[in-house]
């Protein structure tokens, strides 16, 4: 048995690194008393996993998680407790119980969506936006996009960057919203996107991780494109 | 959220670990700013890591805030990548939990951990925005104490700090701090306040008590008028009684000991005589083992931690440690919590309590021989007999152990070229039976590793070795050189401490007030954080003292008994004379027996023999400790 979470990872919890994160889960899950279970073998470890690591420094508002369970209990109930039991910045929102062999999140998600501050100087709101909708648009116009990735002890390698991103609209607020993929199977990380707008508009600088936001974690299943937590998903193979 | 973490908080991500530097953990105390009366601040002059791993800071911390009118809040040294970024953004350090400035408290409290994180306290000083010198604080800057582990010489630091705690200050720490806010709303001068203070037992203010020299050398201390004689080191009488936190803090960062850690007994009177820690915790208390079950209870609860480690200065050498450990592995035994214990004394019964403890994954075990023959181990009084430290490895072999630490020491009193031989010998020893019964055993073993780690041996204020001499470095050198030619082998490893920072450990364990402009010339120069390796910078101390016309051997030369010491106002509880006793016994080769299961060894801190040893056996007859005197 399973229980699949969706959570938030914010404010200044967003500086804690992937395996920290995984740490702080698992100490919350014993001091709620969860009833999780625990591998096998010499060093016994809650069978906790999460889904992509967040880069430190970069919030996310739909991160996963899977955690085995050795007795049934209310999703809700997961929920209120784990969040009792959590420090501030990080919130389980929604879960979901399986008896089904679900595949791990890591091999799952395929999809991740990023929210970043419109990186342009602009003064004026009206220039900012209809400028910002030209950029996007040309973004989107093109076939091609080639951007170079730095790979440490590794040699750099170019790749078509246009063909990642599936999706590009302005979200609230004005900021831009760019549907990437993510995971094994091709991966997109946020700085890449800004090289790519930057060939576009050359005026664009660097922006730090903190100017993005993960909005969420995904799963392609053309046409549709599902959470871990959609039906779909959760029943299983 | 204070104004001043708001200009730093979207920078964060620029520097290494910035989970330092947030604070929010798990069990963090933010109490309201505005509301509570009196404002403390803990300041650690290390990492995040290091002081977060500190016991005495988390019991201090959560003492003060047992209390409704007192917040007590947390400052680390921020690494050199924060030290910039906070000049950057032209802001102040401040504390973990309110994110407030260091200048709004009504007082900063220093750990003293170790001699090389002296710097350190510049740094903090000078980050918070508060002048270094006590001299040029006045009223409105909080008052800065310090007390800690190295303490007891605190004379190189005295114009940095207004007032240092001696000894274990848990249970007075309210009194000082409502005290200092009393005094602090009246009109009291900033000297009659510091003055007042100083008359609260335990409390040195050091501008009452001035050295003088001649020709280069300390000759003794003025002490001021109506001062006391001399500042004598507080203790708890009963640990079991003490007040012990159950709620500790739980780091996101991997801290050095990121685990619930219970504290079973302090002190020690196995009366090692190069050992500062067993000569000026005594006596040996402890807490029952009903106190114990129920703090390990209470704080896995409250923290979520899946080991329990039980600390001391020698864990095998509480009286109910057997009972302890077996009720302990019963009491959490479906609940996937370990235990561990992080010294072993060298014997068959510590091995079988190790069993207990680690039935499964056996990796390393840790021995400390601290001396390479009988002879020097005697000099020492450390009373392992060779065939006892064979005994032990083999058992630790045959249970499965394949790793086995060895510590020693260089550059003891009395020490030959038979005693570096003697540690080539026993480590060789230990490797081949290990090898042995590798060989001849049935099931499958990993190879056989010895690592055999050498310190320096430095000369600490209040142990009877205080007048010996600090090895030079050129001696230290040579006798790395020939353990390095002599300990070669398969399965051997030598591992060994940098000389040139063990030669500054000494030099500010040992030195007098005049070395405080040395220490704030080195710290001008760029000296801080060297706890760390890296940060080490010897020839700038070199340089330092060269200016301030002073030399290493000015302090880590030998000292005659008769002569004064820069310490001999303060006072730990064991009397000078015991010390001298013991230093006579050392050059003899007499041993001392440890005085809880013979004789009394008149060390002077128990009323009368035995009354301060608290332990846990016996507690059920009224704590009364039955000895044939």
């Amino acid at each position: 048995m399973m229980i699949r979470a969706k959570f938030r990872k914010a404010k200044r919890l967003r500086y804690i690194s992937h395996l920290q994160l995984l740490d702080t889960l698992r100490r919350a899950i014993r001091r709620a008393e969860l009833p999780g279970k625990y591998s096998e073998g010499y060093n016994p470890t809650l069978n906790l996993s999460l889904s992509q690591p967040l880069p430190v420094g970069m919030a996310g508002g739909g991160e996963y998680l899977d955690l085995e369970l050795t007795a049934a209990l209310e999703p809700e109930d997961f929920c209120r407790r784990l969040n009792d039991s959590l420090p501030r910045g990080i919130e389980i929102l929604q879960a979901r119980l399986t008896d089904n062999r679900l595949k791990s999140l890591q091999a799952v998600v395929d999809r991740a969506r990023y929210h970043l501050l419109p990186p342009l100087k602009d003064q004026s709101r009206e220039v900012r936006d209809s400028r910002a909708e030209a950029v996007l648009q040309e973004f989107r116009n093109k076939k091609e996009i080639i951007v170079v990735r730095k790979r440490r002890n590794k040699s750099d390698r170019s790749y078509n960057l246009r063909e990642m991103v599936h999706e590009i609209k302005t979200a609230a607020e004005g900021r831009w919203s760019f549907l990437v993929s993510t995971g094994s199977r091709g991966n997109v990380r946020p700085e890449e996107i800004i090289r790519g707008l930057q060939q576009i508009d050359s005026s664009i600088g660097e922006q730090p991780l903190i100017n993005f936001y993960r909005e969420g974690l995904y799963v392609s299943r053309p046409p549709k494109l599902l959470t871990p937590l959609a039906d779909e998903i959760m029943e299983g193979e | 959220m204070a104004e001043v973490f708001s200009k730093i908080d979207d920078s964060l991500y620029q520097v290494e670990s910035p989970e330092r530097y947030i604070g929010r953990e798990w069990n963090q105390i933010k109490k309201d700013w505005q509301q509570t009366e009196i404002k403390t601040c803990l300041a650690f002059p290390d990492t995040y890591e290091i002081g977060m791993s500190h016991l005495g800071l988390k019991i201090l911390y959560h003492r003060l805030n047992q209390e409704k009118d007192i917040l007590c809040e947390r400052v680390f040294a921020p690494w050199l990548d924060m030290e910039k970024l906070l000049k950057e953004k032209g802001i102040r350090l401040y504390s973990l939990e309110n994110k407030q400035e260091l200048l709004d408290f009504d007082l900063l409290g220093f750990t003293l951990q170790y001699e090389l994180s002296y710097t350190t306290i510049l740094t903090i000083l000078n980050l918070g925005g508060l002048p270094l010198r006590s001299a040029d604080r006045d009223n409105s800057y909080p008052l800065v104490i310090a007390g800690g582990a190295t303490v007891f010489n605190p004379e190189p630091l005295a114009p940095f700090i207004d007032l240092f705690y001696l000894g274990e200050a848990e249970r007075d720490i309210v009194r000082l701090v409502r005290y200092y806010q009393e005094l602090k709303s009246s009109a009291f001068s900033r000297e009659e306040i510091l003055k007042k203070l100083s008359e609260l037992p335990g409390v040195y203010l050091p501008t009452l008590y001035q050295p003088y020299y001649h020709q280069g050398k300390f000759q003794g201390i003025k002490t001021a008028e109506g001062a006391k004689p001399r500042i004598s080191r507080q203790y708890i009488e009963d640990l079991d009684q003490a007040f012990y936190p159950t709620d500790f803090i739980v780091p996101y960062a991997d801290i050095v000991h990121n685990r619930a850690v219970i504290e079973i007994s302090r002190g020690c009177q196995r009366g090692c005589r190069f050992c500062a820690a067993g000569m000026s915790y005594r006596p040996a208390r402890e807490r029952s083992v009903e106190t114990i079950l129920s703090l390990a209870e209470e704080i896995i609860a409250s923290t979520g931690y899946d080991e329990i480690s039980l600390t001391s200065l020698s864990s095998m050498d509480y009286s109910q440690i057997e009972e302890l450990v077996t009720r302990l592995a019963a009491q959490f035994q479906d609940r996937n919590v370990s235990i561990s214990l992080p010294s072993l004394r060298i014997d068959e019964f510590s091995l079988k309590i190790a069993r207990e403890v680690q039935r499964v994954r056996r990796s390393g075990l840790t021995f400390a021989p601290e001396a390479g023959t009988q002879r020097l181990r005697n000099i020492i009084n450390k009373g392992v007999q060779e065939e006892d430290l064979f005994q032990a490895v083999r058992s630790a072999f045959e249970s499965g152990w394949h790793r086995i630490k060895l510590y020693f020491m260089l550059g003891l009193p009395g020490e030959e070229e038979e005693d570096l031989a003697g540690i080539a010998r026993l480590a060789k020893k230990t490797a081949e039976i290990g090898q042995q019964i590798r060989r001849n055993s049935s099931r499958k073993m990993r190879p056989i590793e010895v690592q055999v780690n050498v310190s320096t041996f430095i000369p600490k204020a209040f142990t009877p070795f205080q007048w010996y001499e600090m090895d030079s470095l050129t001696a230290i050198r040579h006798k790395i050189e020939y353990l390095q030619q002599h300990l070669t082998g398969r399965s051997l490893t030598l591992d060994w401490n940098d000389p040139e920072t063990s030669r500054l450990e000494a030099l500010l364990a040992r030195g007098d007030r005049r070395l405080a402009p040395v220490i704030e010339g080195v710290w001008q120069q760029g000296s801080r954080l060297e706890g760390w390796s890296e940060q080490v910078d010897y020839q700038r101390w070199q340089q330092a003292l060269k200016d301030f016309s002073l030399t290493e051997e000015d302090f880590l030369a030998a000292r005659e008994t008769g002569d004064p010491l820069p310490w001999d106002h303060l006072y730990t509880g064991v009397d000078k004379d015991f010390l001298q006793q013991e230093w006579q016994c050392a050059a003899s080769g007499k041993e001392t027996p440890d005085c809880r299961w013979s004789a009394c060894s008149s060390c002077g801190v128990c009323a009368t023999p035995h009354s301060g040893l608290k332990l846990a056996r016996g507690r059920e007859k009224e704590g009364a400790v039955s000895h044939d005197d």
